[in-house]
């Protein structure tokens, strides 16, 4: 288990910040258009867009994609209680 | 805990015993709880909104919500840059960045206050209907946290002017982007599922 960055050597990420930013602002522009689809089923294509975003400030913002898998973990475990929690709470 | 010795007691700092530095540990692990409270809360949203009219959410205000969502993710955008900055050792840009999030992010705060003000006038309050009640909760905890993030960053700016960050001390301005972020991803699934199904 290491971190990433020491102090001896570090990446500049400035190119993929700027590529991710583009894309998270072209994906919100593309869900307010969603929006005025008739016809589409909007319900999933716009949660799928919302969490493809998501995943992007997570694996680019956020580092995950280049440090430790630990946090990956961590973050990411308490979803297999989060996703059923969801279903029960749709259910009703 | 082990430290390096050093001239200066800051440079070259580590705090471990796992070899993940604790405080970014600690911030994934609290960022992990803040899961769970959102999830649990989106949740009950979800839930509320099957007991609410179709029409419940028809109040809301979707292309000043879209602006301000999108100045949440430029103030993300601004906030991974400053940790940049920081790793380059470009004090001045670092500078920038971290006002601009400061800036933002108070942007975003009285964008909500306003949409707050015009719903309660137009009989859109956390009584109105199930959904509404669930709205004001999830929204106003999120709202709670950006203000949170805000008095973070005005602690952070004196330090970041006296020249405190660079390449081997920038763990305390990582760790709040962590926090940052994590805010910004909570509104992108919440002006979704609020505001946009």
């Amino acid at each position: 288990m290491k971190d990433e960055h020491s102090t001896a050597e570090h990446t500049n990420h400035t190119r993929t910040y700027i590529m991710v930013f583009f894309a998270l602002a072209v994906l919100t522009g593309l869900e307010l258009v969603v929006t005025l689809i008739q016809g589409l089923p909007q319900a999933p294509v716009l949660l799928a867009m919302s969490a493809f975003k998501a995943l992007l400030v997570i694996l680019f913002f956020m580092h995950l994609r280049w440090d430790s898998r630990w946090y990956s973990f961590i973050f990411f475990a308490p979803f297999l209680l989060v996703i059923p929690m969801i279903i029960v709470m749709l259910i009703g | 805990m082990s430290h390096t010795t050093a001239t200066t007691a800051i440079e070259h700092e580590t705090y471990t015993s796992t070899g993940l530095d604790s405080r970014k540990l600690g911030m994934w692990l609290f960022l992990a709880t803040e899961v769970m409270i959102f999830s649990a809360l989106i949740g009950a949203l979800l839930n509320a909104k099957t007991r609410s009219p179709a029409d419940a959410n028809d109040a809301l205000n979707i292309p000043i919500t879209g602006v301000n969502t999108f100045i949440l993710i430029i103030s993300s955008f601004m906030v991974a840059m400053a940790v940049q900055s920081a790793l380059d050792n470009r004090q001045g840009r670092l500078k920038f960045f971290m006002l601009a999030t400061l800036a933002l992010g108070a942007t975003f705060l009285g964008v909500q206050i306003f949409e707050y003000r015009e719903l309660l006038h137009e009989g859109f309050t956390p009584t109105t209907s199930p959904f509404s009640g669930a709205f004001f909760t999830v929204t106003g905890l999120h709202g709670f946290h950006v203000f949170i993030g805000l008095l973070v960053i005005l602690w952070l700016l004196p330090q970041v002017f006296k020249g405190r960050f660079g390449p081997g001390n920038y763990m305390r301005v990582e760790v709040f982007g962590l926090y940052w972020h994590f805010v910004d991803i909570v509104w992108i699934m919440l002006f979704t599922i609020v505001y946009l199904l």
